[in-house]
């Protein structure tokens, strides 16, 4: 028989006289404790392989050219003609427009609960007495959804650069421009900080992580089909069939994933894409926006969502 | 020593005042913070956290000032708030040792001391279920758990018995009482439960309309002036109180049997000439005591109702 001399078996109240971490280190605990919630929900672990679809859909193209090229040398020429035409950085920016839906479902498990669900239960009582200051949460909550969004849109990516620098450097993968993995990198973590600072302004004001949710996606795609349907419309007006009217092109850009994807265009230097389908006209492309305006704009409405989480979190409410 | 004093402290919610030129000091040991809904008692403790500015004023916890260390003083006091409060999704175990590296506990210091707590509060067997699973009573008291975690020197309750059961009431109350004697603890327990801050505190800070009524021990605060001793004989006895009357000492029969005397004397002289009286009377003396009010005639008193 043993005896129950264990800590646990003294059930009196004890002080804690232990280490401490300093109190900078604080953002890290709230930051980590949102990353291991957004990792243990499998449908983010979905959005990422999802989000990544185009890259796949690429891969699969590019081996069965290569299987032309090795197995039919009469298809050869062909082959390694269409290998030699594809334009790099092109398909980054496809592969970052296919999956914008599936990097915007991640985007909203990562981040439409971190602090309405804490508005519900109360949870800012419990962060702000104790030793953690606002910014320390805010901080701690913008990295734990940013670091998920920029895994759901850097690994994919990340994937076919690899896959492509290791198999088709003599396409001009990297010989076309040397500058192309910070290229990536840049658009993958301004489109991932602007996905974080916009739900978390969400989030921050609403009381159920659903209902953020709902807004969000709800923001996204009314703002996105508006913008894209005025678009269609005045270009059929203008009985355009190929490029746009600088009024319509700049309303593309003004949704969530309009400005996106003109970040994205900025960053990886290409003008045209995605596609913008007319009704019934073909199809239309819409230019790269002005860099400083898109990318202005992206910080400007990052600026405004986190302002206004900061005006919102509070541990009480305070009446005018 | 005090735990935390204030000068003119005053706290405003845009025009309205919560708590308007408050001057105390709160001693160690367990305090109750008593008042009326809307006294201000939870203003107050949430200015020493640092949620709401003061408008003027201020004041200095556990050493260090609250508007300007905040931190510090965080590090330093547990806070078991009102309303229901928790980290979604978290088990018990989970959340307190969450709470604990808020703290700045390293990760493993936290959760052994998160089973401690839990533990102590009584939780042990619920430590791994959801908390939003609990009852009322087990809300509470992981409330305190949380609060309890990183070890405070000073320990802030927010009317820690609502929405309990007896039972569950009385449960905390020991709880609270057990913690805020001889574990190096102070405890200042906001409330508009007298019974509960009669039972558990040592010295009471009294608040009406953000403004302090009383603050004292609550022996001194139920005391009544001239420290009358109260007797009560078997059975009404007239010649008693002619006896007292005849040594000089007033006499005022609060019940058939029992009189409440005034002397000028100590309290051990008045006794002895009490029993002498009743001796001579051939009353028999079932009770004497110092003369106290309730801490409700107290409070009452206090705040001019």
């Amino acid at each position: 028989m043993s005896n129950a001399t264990g800590p646990i078996a003294d059930l009196s109240y004890r002080t804690y006289e232990g280490p401490l971490d300093p109190p900078t280190q604080r953002w890290k605990v709230i930051a980590k404790s949102n990353i291991m919630r957004v990792v243990k929900n499998k449908w983010y672990w979905v959005c990422l392989v999802a989000s990544g679809w185009y890259y796949g859909f690429m891969m699969i193209i590019l081996v069965f050219l290569d299987s032309m090229v090795s197995a039919s040398p009469g298809q050869a020429r062909q082959a390694l003609e269409q290998l030699g035409g594809i334009e790099w950085a092109m398909q980054f920016l496809h592969g970052y427009s296919y999956g914008q839906h599936f990097i915007l479902f991640a985007a909203m498990i990562a981040g439409t609960g971190a602090i309405a669900n804490d508005n519900r239960t109360n949870a800012l009582l419990v962060y702000l007495s104790k030793p953690c200051t606002k910014r320390d949460y805010l901080w701690g909550k913008w990295v734990g959804v940013f670091v998920p969004v920029l895994v759901a849109i850097l690994i994919p990516a990340l994937f076919f650069f690899a896959y492509g620098a290791m198999n088709y450097r003599s396409f001009g993968f990297i010989g076309d421009d040397p500058w192309l993995i910070f290229r990536v990198l840049a658009f993958s973590l301004v489109g991932a900080g602007f996905h974080a600072s916009l739900v978390l302004g969400v989030s921050s004001m609403f009381n159920q992580g659903r209902m953020a949710g709902a807004a969000y996606v709800g923001a996204y795609f009314i703002l996105y089909f508006v913008t894209v349907l005025i678009g269609v419309i005045l270009s059929d007006a203008h009985g355009a069939s190929r490029g746009m009217t600088s009024f319509t092109e700049l309303l593309f850009y003004c949704s969530i994933g309009g400005l996106n994807m003109g970040m994205a265009k900025v960053f990886l230097d290409v003008d045209y894409g995605p596609i913008f389908v007319g009704a019934g006209r073909g199809s239309f492309e819409v230019d790269r926006p002005t860099p400083w305006i898109a990318i202005g704009l992206v910080v400007l409405l990052s600026a405004l969502a986190l302002r206004l989480v900061w005006r919102r979190v509070r541990a009480v409410e305070v009446v005018g | 020593m005090a735990v935390a004093d204030f000068q003119n402290l005053t706290v405003k919610y845009g025009s309205f005042t919560a708590l308007e030129d408050f001057t105390v000091s709160i001693p160690e040991g367990c305090v109750g913070l008593l008042g009326p809904n809307g006294a201000g008692k939870t203003t107050l403790l949430k200015t020493i956290l640092g949620f709401v500015d003061p408008a003027q004023g201020g004041g200095h916890v556990l050493g260090h000032d609250f508007a300007k260390e905040g931190q510090m003083v965080r590090q330093n006091v547990g806070y078991m708030p009102e309303q229901d409060c928790h980290i979604p999704g978290l088990t018990a175990v989970q959340f307190v040792a969450f709470a604990g590296e808020l703290a700045g506990l390293p990760g493993n210091q936290a959760l052994r001391r998160a089973h401690e707590v839990l533990e102590y509060c009584g939780l042990g067997e619920a430590r791994y279920r959801n908390v939003e699973t609990y009852s009322t009573g087990m809300k509470q008291r992981i409330k305190l758990a949380q609060a309890l975690v990183h070890g405070p020197k000073l320990l802030l309750l927010d009317e820690p018995t609502n929405g309990l059961d007896p039972r569950g009431r009385e449960e905390m109350l020991e709880l609270i009482r057990s913690v805020s004697h001889g574990k190096g603890l102070s405890v200042l327990v906001s409330s508009h439960l007298l019974k509960d801050i009669e039972r558990i505190c040592d010295h009471v800070v009294v608040l009406l309309g953000g403004k302090l009524r009383a603050a004292g021990q609550i022996r001194d605060l139920k005391s009544v002036k001239g420290a009358p001793v109260d007797v009560e004989l078997r059975e009404h006895n007239l010649e008693f109180v002619d006896n007292i009357q005849k040594m000089g000492m007033m006499v005022e029969e609060l019940r058939k049997g029992e009189y409440r005397i005034y002397g000028d004397a100590k309290l051990d002289e008045t006794a002895r000439h009490v029993f002498d009286a009743a001796r001579r009377a051939n009353a028999q003396v079932r009770h004497l005591a110092l003369a106290q009010r309730s801490l409700e005639e107290a409070f009452l008193e206090a705040v001019h109702v």
